[in-house]
């Protein structure tokens, strides 16, 4: 009794830490909106002067907005058991062509080159809806924190009864205290704080909690020429 | 005229408060974090500081309490970080 009151009131606190920290992320792209859309309203110089640059500029943080919102809206989905896994027989090769395909443009823009060691099949039970949300997750972070130019190398194999997925970037290195908080909520490397690269810091937790469903585990390291993200899925 | 420095890390943030200072005839100066926010304060005093608290190397309370041994310069911290727990936490520097 103790002890499931005690989990209870874990939950709770981990609910009211999770929510506090979506409204204080939500409160910097209403910030901004309503800078630039008051100050035309207001009729400022600057805002006069330059109003389609601004109005460009309202578009993209809204873009952010919904961005962020979509994903909270995906950790409260899973975290409430409204999203649970659809298990079914799934190739999981197949899951990441597809998804490759769908990033190839974004990487192109950057100049990446992106690599695969890919088995023709790997047929898996799995939810392929969620798995695909973590190969986007996880591709679309190797391309948003990596350098133009770098390079994007995806594995997948099965080893001793599990599925494993490691995701390479070059040309960045991460200090070695960030990795233990990766996966946490709202957690941004110092240098990305700034928002430039357009995260909502929400991304990698969702991967987790998606693998949890899963009974699979992730990781990240500092490898040879960049930063290794790793997940498996037992059978 | 009126010198303003902004220590806030989100650059949408920082030209959002460019343009409305500006605006009202005020200089104005950006530091990106809490650091650079000390030495512009060091290369050229301001008037009045905004600053942020969530910053990149050392944070907004830290930041202010670095300024506070060397300068009464008023400072209005500029945040999300509202909660009567943060104002309680930054009010004893100020």
């Amino acid at each position: 009794m103790n002890l499931a009151l005690a989990e209870l009131r874990e939950t709770n606190q981990k609910l009211r830490s999770f929510f506090a920290a979506a409204s204080h992320e939500l409160k910097t792209p209403v910030t901004i909106l309503k800078g630039h859309l008051g100050g035309m309203c207001q009729h400022l110089e600057v805002y006069e002067k330059n109003q389609e640059e601004y109005l460009k500029r309202s578009y993209e943080v809204t873009n952010t907005l919904e961005g962020m919102i979509g994903e909270i809206l995906a950790v409260s989905r899973v975290e409430s058991g409204a999203w649970e896994p659809c298990m079914s027989r799934v190739d999981l090769a197949e899951l990441v062509r597809i998804q490759v395909a769908e990033l190839l443009e974004l990487m192109e823009q950057k100049h990446m080159r992106f690599e695969a060691d890919l088995p023709e099949h790997l047929f898996w039970q799995a939810d392929g809806a969620m798995l695909i949300k973590v190969l986007r997750n996880l591709l679309v972070n190797a391309i948003r924190y990596s350098p133009a130019g770098a390079r994007i190398f995806l594995t997948l194999k099965e080893t001793e009864g599990n599925a494993c997925f490691w995701i390479e970037n070059s040309g960045v290195h991460l200090p070695e205290e960030v990795f233990s908080h990766l996966f946490e909520p709202f957690y941004r490397v110092e240098a990305s704080r700034n928002r430039e690269s357009g995260g909502s810091g929400l991304g990698l937790y969702i991967v987790k909690i998606i693998l949890e469903l899963h009974h699979g585990v992730c990781g990240a390291k500092n490898c040879r020429d960049g930063v290794r993200v790793w997940f498996r899925i037992p059978r | 005229m009126f010198k303003i420095l902004v220590i806030e890390d989100d650059k949408e943030i920082q030209l959002v408060l460019k343009n409305y200072l500006e605006e009202k005839g005020y200089e104005v100066q950006m530091a990106g974090d809490g650091l650079e926010g000390i030495s512009a304060f060091h290369e050229k005093e301001a008037d009045l500081i905004l600053l942020d608290v969530m910053l990149p190397k050392i944070d907004g309370f830290s930041v202010l309490e670095l300024l506070r041994k060397e300068s009464q310069v008023p400072v209005i911290m500029v945040t999300a970080r509202d909660s009567v727990e943060d104002q309680l936490r930054g009010f004893p520097k100020i």
